[in-house]
């Protein structure tokens, strides 16, 4: 309850004043296009407050700073890989041969003024970008927000993840590096495993057999142009139908206000939500600027050039691939030929289980609707606790994600923990399938000890007020 | 009542975030354990001293003799040395990774247990039990050629020790430790012995020029490869998403919260 | 009154401090600039920024609560009736079935002959797959050009070799391993193939296709870095842990009278990842 709403408004009923160039500049533009009826219904949106829908904010004011350093990124970098000698500034590269991608890159990393700033904050938010896009995701499945009408935003959403994914991999392989190269081998052999038509597809791709000259050229218009619009057009859609839908709202209300299936308790869109979120973008790229400059990312100068022959150890992509290196360290060697037909140990691993998870993954509104009958639409969040089976299963998945990006570094791991690279493969292997099912499981119990719990306190007249 | 909630779960997620840094990346990772300061030895020089090979075989029969047998023939309890020579010796000793300090442990970096002088004396000693390879004399100056170091480290020994030298788990319980700590003369010397799982390398593929210009490179890379900052252990990505979702999960969500703030009453 | 005054001015501080930063960061800049110091300074610029607007609005700013209806998002009856009349009555796409059949078959194939160009992306597989740039004859090389040496080695140690005369390129490169003849278990049909303990095999992991470069000396393994997969040198380099399905490929040498080594024809399997029909080459050699 705040006093503001019971203290006179000191803000809209000031005398009226003569128009200000303001006011003529609003006349102007709405004589012609209507245009204040239009922002007025904009600015007086109800939204309802909590700190949890910010979530995405977060995600969609990463990808702004992604693409206002990637932009300034775009005017240095040479998406080029023929070979030139390095006569940078970098003494233990002077004279080494290299890519022009790569050159370019150390060019813009110890050259460019606030070069270097500009590559950290852009890699950094791409590493910050897929978090909190995940813990977004975590937030929508948890309180059931996906739930009818807002199956579609899901699908989009889930669309929005994957290309991030597929960005930050483009990305972090654009230097052409020796860790990323090793990246990008490990793509083509996964792509290569596809039975039937992986070679074809690995060389249409790649364009011919890896490593071909073709690929920094493809993946810069993957980075900076195909997934970009993509995305742009995904985050359009994922706005334009919230905005519609409007906010869903955690049970409960605001002070006397109940709320309700059928309203939407909140404030209104200016100025406060508008400053707030500005203000919140404001500090995360505040965070990511210092982290920018003060956290190196991706040293691409110690890793140094690509060259087919040799490897650096430990060799991961980015954490949010970690997963799936997890899945191929800890893969089984199996590699049957059936018929003729080899099925190589990557394609399990790498194509089959990832398909399954996240087709899942993908139609979970549509198997949650499909199981429990529920065909409502839902207004009205839900607390994790109450939809308990939904919890056990999403902290079973999330688990399941953890171990194996653990695994994913288990030789990092192995060295900090004083044990066997082997022993932990051993043991991933078991977590993998253990682990979810057991915090599954206790997930599930406390949320049903919860909604007990919770039944036992409701006062009859919670209950006669919620109308169930 | 569930927004505090929330933020414990929120807290307690950081806090592990913020263990798993400390341990891998951060201040508790055990590759901070201080390593020996390394001067180069001069053997040759006090080789000739008769009071320094008694001095040698005395500390051998004290502290060495027990698992590698009294002429350094090996015992159930440790190998055979007598083809270890100056190099072997004085590297394991130089690196604390000798003597263990039961039979059985595993083998690791560590304090020197001698001093110099003491050091020097066994070096003599063990390296008259056989033949082996001498000290290498790796050579670092401001001149080295740091270009031709990063090349032949990149081809000889990333692949283990990684291109950041941050070291890595190569598999059967064997560890290719960082590099950045280690001093040129033991750099040269593992090259030639091929310590523990190791390969060894000769003049012929790693000249002893070529050993000075890796040294050098280490150096480089130890003392003036970090243009962006905070190397978090040097690891790569995965220390990079820990630390990524430390940001998230403190800074970020921090701000979050505070400003969903609102003006009560 | 006087608390928002208060207020009021540490904004305005904070406004400045933004200002103020931004004029420090232009002066590194100039001066050359620095990575840490313009981190340092932009993050304090938008900080401060930020912290002010958002002061601004939980401190000076009226934000009542309220409350709004929310409407049913489904389109009255009439509205989706007048909706469907206007897509398919109007345009007469009810009645004229056949047609509307046919649009569909010419976009679909309209749809297959734009999509066509995409297939210039890249080659079809072909025999490159099964091959490498190794021959009867290939000289073993190191990435410099010389020409590896028995003795060069020493015993239970390694080198990159290339043919002569294709150095560097990717699915050739080959890892020569000195090993103690006596301790070798090869297949006995391959036991010309380690010249006094010298075996080469493919450096391609079959399991991803990242260079196998560690190699743990005592053991006589090779651990491929991205997913550890560990390979017996002494076995014909047969998978013993981690996702590897096949042996690296190990490659014919024999030992010149001069003592350099050279290739007996190029590998027997193909080198790298797997894919589905590897088991069709058609006796290359």
């Amino acid at each position: 309850m705040t006093a503001g709403r019971n203290r006179p408004a000191a803000t809209g009923t000031e005398p009226a004043l003569a128009p200000t160039e303001l006011d003529r500049l609003v006349g102007w533009l709405d004589e012609r296009t209507g245009f204040a009826r239009l922002a007025r219904t904009v600015l007086r949106k109800v939204f309802p407050d909590h700190w949890s829908f910010l979530l995405g904010e977060i995600a969609l004011f990463c990808y702004v700073i992604l693409v206002l350093t990637g932009v300034f990124l775009t005017f240095f970098f040479a998406a080029d890989t023929r070979p030139v000698t390095y006569q940078g500034p970098y003494p233990p590269l002077k004279g080494a041969d290299v890519s022009a991608a790569f050159d370019s890159v150390m060019r813009l990393s110890f050259e460019v003024r606030a070069g270097l700033l500009m590559r950290q904050i852009h890699h950094w938010t791409a590493v910050v970008f897929v978090a909190a896009i995940v813990v977004h995701v975590c937030r929508i499945f948890f309180t059931g927000a996906f739930r009818r009408p807002r199956e579609i935003n899901w699908l989009v959403g889930v669309g929005l993840l994957l290309l991030a994914l597929v960005a930050g991999l483009t990305g972090y392989s654009l230097p052409d590096d020796l860790l990323s190269g090793t990246g990008l081998r490990i793509t083509d052999a996964v792509v290569t495993s596809i039975p039937f038509i992986g070679p074809w597809l690995a060389y249409l791709i790649f364009g011919g057999e890896f490593p071909s000259t073709e690929l920094i050229g493809r993946l810069y218009v993957f980075h900076i142009m195909l997934l970009p619009a993509l995305m742009i057009g995904g985050i359009t859609v994922h706005l334009l139908i919230l905005w519609f839908q409007k906010h869903t709202q955690y049970p409960g209300g605001e002070g006397r206000l109940t709320a309700h299936e059928t309203n939407v308790i909140g404030r209104h869109f200016w100025p406060g939500q508008v400053f707030r979120s500005f203000g919140l973008f404001l500090l995360i790229a505040a965070v990511l600027a210092v982290l920018g400059g003060l956290v190196q990312i991706n040293p691409v100068w110690v890793y140094g050039p690509f060259v087919s022959s040799a490897v650096s150890s430990p060799a991961q992509p980015d954490w949010y691939l970690g997963w799936l290196e997890g899945l191929l360290r800890m893969g089984p060697n199996w590699e049957p030929t059936l018929f003729g037909v080899t099925i190589p140990s990557v394609f399990g691993p790498s194509i089959v289980i990832p398909t399954i998870v996240f087709g899942a993954f993908t139609l979970w509104p549509f198997i949650e609707a499909r199981v429990s009958g529920d065909h409502n639409d839902h207004q009205i969040l839900q607390w994790p606790w109450q939809a308990p089976v939904r919890l056990g299963i999403g902290a079973a998945a999330l688990t399941f994600f953890i171990v194996l990006t653990l695994a994913g570094g288990n030789d990092v791991l192995a060295v900090y923990l004083r044990v066997r690279v082997e022993d932990l493969t051993a043991a991933a292997r078991i977590l993998a399938v253990v682990a979810p099912i057991a915090v599954g499981l206790i997930a599930w119990r406390l949320g049903v000890e919860r909604a007990r719990q919770v039944d036992r306190e409701r006062t009859p007249l919670e209950e006669l007020e919620s109308g169930s | 009542m569930s927004d505090r909630r929330a933020l414990g779960g929120v807290a307690a997620v950081v806090a592990v975030a913020a263990l798993g840094w400390a341990v891998t990346a951060g201040p508790l990772a055990p590759d901070r354990i201080p390593v020996a300061e390394e001067a180069g030895s001069d053997v040759a020089s006090t080789a000739a001293q008769v009071t320094e090979a008694a001095r040698g075989a005395d500390l051998y029969q004290a502290s060495c003799a027990a698992c590698h047998g009294p002429g350094g023939e090996g015992t159930p309890n440790g190998p055979a040395i007598t083809a270890s020579g100056a190099a072997g010796v004085d590297f394991m000793l130089r690196t604390g990774r000798m003597p263990l300090p039961e039979p059985g442990q595993p083998v690791r970096r560590g304090a020197p247990a001698f001093d110099d002088t003491d050091i020097q004396a066994l070096v003599v000693y063990v390296a008259s039990l056989g033949q082996g390879p001498a000290i290498p004399d790796v050579q670092v100056s401001a001149a080295s050629d740091t270009a031709a170091g990063r090349a032949a480290y990149i081809a000889t020994c990333a692949a283990c020790h990684g291109a950041g030298a941050s070291g890595d788990a190569v598999g059967g319980g064997a560890v290719a430790p960082p590099l950045l700590d280690t001093a040129p003369t033991q750099v040269g010397e593992a090259i030639r012995i091929g310590p523990g799982a190791m390969p060894a390398f000769d003049p012929s593929q790693v000249s002893d020029a070529r050993l000075g210009q890796i040294a050098a490179y280490l150096q480089f890379l130890k003392q003036r490869a970090a243009p962006g900052g905070q190397t978090v252990g040097g690891v790569g990505p995965v220390a990079e998403g820990y630390v990524g979702w430390l940001v998230y999960l403190v800074a970020l969500l921090g701000v979050t919260r505070w400003i969903e703030r609102h003006r009560r009453g | 009154m006087r608390a928002q005054r208060r207020i009021e001015l540490v904004i305005a501080g904070l406004f400045a401090v933004t200002a103020l930063s931004g004029v420090a960061l232009l002066a590194v800049y100039i001066l050359g600039g620095q990575t840490q110091v313009e981190g340092i300074l932009l993050g304090i610029a938008l900080g401060s920024l930020g912290l002010g607007v958002v002061l601004w609005a939980q401190e000076l700013m009226d934000t009542p609560i309220v409350i709004e209806e929310r409407q049913s998002a489904t389109s009255s009856p009439a509205e989706a009736a007048d909706f469907q009349a206007a897509l398919t009555e109007e345009a007469g796409f009810t009645r004229r079935r056949m047609l509307v059949g046919m649009l569909l078959a010419a976009f679909a194939g309209l749809g297959a002959a734009l999509a066509i160009p995409v297939l210039s992306l890249g080659p079809a597989p072909g025999r490159e797959q099964f091959t490498t740039s190794w021959r009867k004859g290939s000289r073993l090389v190191l990435g410099d050009g010389t020409p590896v040496r028995a003795g060069d080695l020493p015993v239970d140690s390694l080198v990159t070799v290339f043919p002569e005369d294709a150095i560097g390129v990717t699915d050739s490169q080959t890892l020569l391993i000195r090993v103690p003849p006596d301790l070798l278990r090869l297949d006995p049909a391959r036991a010309a193939w380690a010249p006094g303990g010298y075996v080469a095999y493919s450096k391609i992991c079959t399991h991803a296709g990242c260079p196998v470069g560690l190699f743990r000396a005592t053991e006589r393994k090779l651990i491929c870095p991205c997913h550890q997969s560990t390979f017996d040198v002494l076995a014909g380099a047969a998978p013993v842990f981690g996702p590897a399905g096949r042996p690296l490929p190990q490659l014919p040498i024999h030992m010149e009278a001069d003592g350099t080594f050279v290739a007996d024809g190029d590998f027997p399997d193909p080198v790298g990842p797997s894919f589905w029909n590897l088991t069709s080459r058609g006796g290359a050699g």
